[in-house]
């Protein structure tokens, strides 16, 4: 009667319930259910995992089902002479996926500079795909002017994670357009071989755009169409322009961004706002370059709806707002010249 | 009985018990039970004089830590939002990372205790704390030193010729 549809009893892990005083030589990793030893090999790379399979006849066959297939060509340098042996990374990725089960795939993670053939990396993602991957992380890749196929494959996992891909659309040596129906996390982190970056994607939730080598700063402008974008992360160089095309609904906000060299300025302004209740902070420090100050401002136009804004560039001051119930939290605000405002309208923060 | 959560208002401290396998109760905060999601889910459905639950999985040495586990997460995450909320600096996340780190520094025995007692009480983060922690052990290691690690005995037949 305690219990009742409160807990779901003895669904697993029965024979651990009394502590059973164990011998200590006991092979109890062994006898954990396949689930929590799939939960384990999803924490290490391929190769790693393909050599329990030789621990024991129990091992053999774990490793086929694992859902999270992560390769990387760092586990495949020549021992000697420590250099990439890129043919036998190749082949070992063909054979994982030969050879394992035809179990779902969660994610597929895949990093190296070198594997750059394009009929290969679409075969893997295809794979991937098919077996309905839901995340796929790709780190140093590159896909420049991937065909259409390729984007369309990747737009429909769940969460996609790029570093370092050198990537764009086929047409277009300018744009990456990625379109999407199911993409719900985009993270693009130091990619290149484009000038703007247009995100349409209707299920997106939180997208972090990080740009911190300067040479890749993109120059060009965003646009996204992402109504139900809750949070938003901008890191490192500023890309020139910001055009949200779709209403906002952005919760959390998080600017942390550098200015090009060309900039000189080493100030920006500082704002925050939590407009709901048109509570409002403004600080106005001296005014940043035209450019950067837009940018800002189309992206803090969007904050209708902002509960925690973090604003950061160049190691300035930090404003952290966040409501609770109806009251702003404000304090720590050391930077010079400060003046508060309150309240004060949606305007008041636009100049 | 629904609680009205007003964040001004602090509520009053609700507690519930937690019954070992070995019959020792515990009784924790409701914000610490609630960290466990099999306890959460369907927790608003049980009235509130019967919030007791029999953990026949859990022995009383593992459910103490686990208690431990949930009680830092509670207060830290209070205190990382409040720090937050006011700017200042803090560290929270860095020192909570730190704890977890040696909270889960155990012998072997004790991981598998709380790591599967995570699995069955559905903590997520204690859960994967413990998984991760396992996984680093294999990490690096040959099938050998695996094998001598976790005491797996070796039963395959690594030559089939030479076998009869």
């Amino acid at each position: 009667m305690l219990m009742e549809g409160s807990i779901k009893m003895l669904t697993s892990c029965t024979a651990m319930s009394n502590k059973v005083m164990r011998m200590s030589d006991e092979d109890i990793i062994s006898s954990l259910p396949e689930q929590i030893l799939h939960h384990i090999l999803s924490y290490l790379d391929m190769k790693e995992v393909l050599l329990t399979s030789l621990l024991s006849t129990k091992w053999r066959n774990v490793w086929r089902s694992v859902p999270n297939l992560i390769f990387s060509e760092s586990f495949w340098k020549d021992p000697v002479r420590k250099v990439l042996v890129l043919s036998k990374f190749i082949y070992f990725v063909d054979t994982v996926l030969l050879l394992r089960g035809g179990s779902n795939i969660n994610k597929l993670s895949i990093t190296s500079s070198k594997y750059n053939n394009l009929n290969q990396i679409q075969r893997l993602i295809t794979y991937a795909v098919m077996r309905n991957a839901k995340e796929i992380h790709m780190v140093g890749l590159d896909i420049y002017r991937a065909k259409p196929d390729l984007l369309s494959l990747l737009a429909r996992v769940n969460t996609l994670h790029l570093v370092s891909v050198r990537i764009s659309s086929f047409d277009t040596q300018e744009w990456l357009h990625l379109k999407s129906q199911s993409l719900e996390n985009l993270i693009i982190e130091d990619c290149r071989g484009f000038r703007c970056l247009g995100i349409y994607t209707p299920q997106l939730k939180y997208l972090k755009v990080e740009n911190s080598r300067e040479e890749y700063n993109p120059s060009g402008l965003i646009e996204i169409d992402a109504p139900k974008l809750t949070s938003l992360v901008w890191k490192g160089y500023m890309y020139k322009d910001y055009i949200f095309s779709s209403p906002s609904s952005l919760v959390t906000v998080e600017v942390d961004t550098k200015i090009n060299s060309v900039d000189e300025h080493e100030h920006l302004n500082t704002d925050s706002s939590d407009e709901d209740e048109d509570e409002h902070e403004h600080e106005a420090i001296p005014s940043p370059d035209v450019v950067f100050g837009k940018c800002l401002r189309n992206i803090l136009k969007e904050l209708t709806n902002a509960k925690s804004l973090i604003l950061s560039a160049h190691g300035f001051q930090t404003a952290h707002v966040s409501r609770l119930g109806s009251t702003v939290m404000f304090n720590s605000f050391d930077s010079p010249g400060e003046s508060l405002e309150q309240p004060c309208d949606e305007e008041g923060w636009k100049k | 009985m629904k609680d009205s959560f007003n964040p001004s208002i602090e509520p009053p401290k609700k507690t519930v018990t937690l019954v070992s396998s070995d019959g020792y109760d515990f009784e924790v905060e409701e914000e610490v039970a609630l960290e466990s999601q099999v306890i959460k889910d369907g927790f608003e459905d049980k009235a509130v004089d019967d919030r007791e639950y029999l953990l026949f999985n859990v022995h009383s040495d593992t459910l103490e830590l686990i208690i431990k586990y949930c009680e830092k997460h509670v207060s830290s995450r209070k205190s990382i939002s409040a720090a937050a909320a006011s700017s200042s600096s803090s560290n929270g996340e860095e020192a909570l990372k730190e704890w977890d780190e040696h909270f889960i520094s155990v012998d072997t025995n004790t991981l598998y205790d709380i790591l599967m007692a995570a699995d069955y009480l559905n903590i997520k983060s204690l859960l994967d704390l413990a998984i991760q922690k396992v996984a680093d052990t294999i990490h690096g290691r040959s099938p050998e030193q695996i094998r001598k690690k976790f005491n797996i005995e070796n039963d395959s037949i690594i030559d089939p010729w030479a076998s009869e």
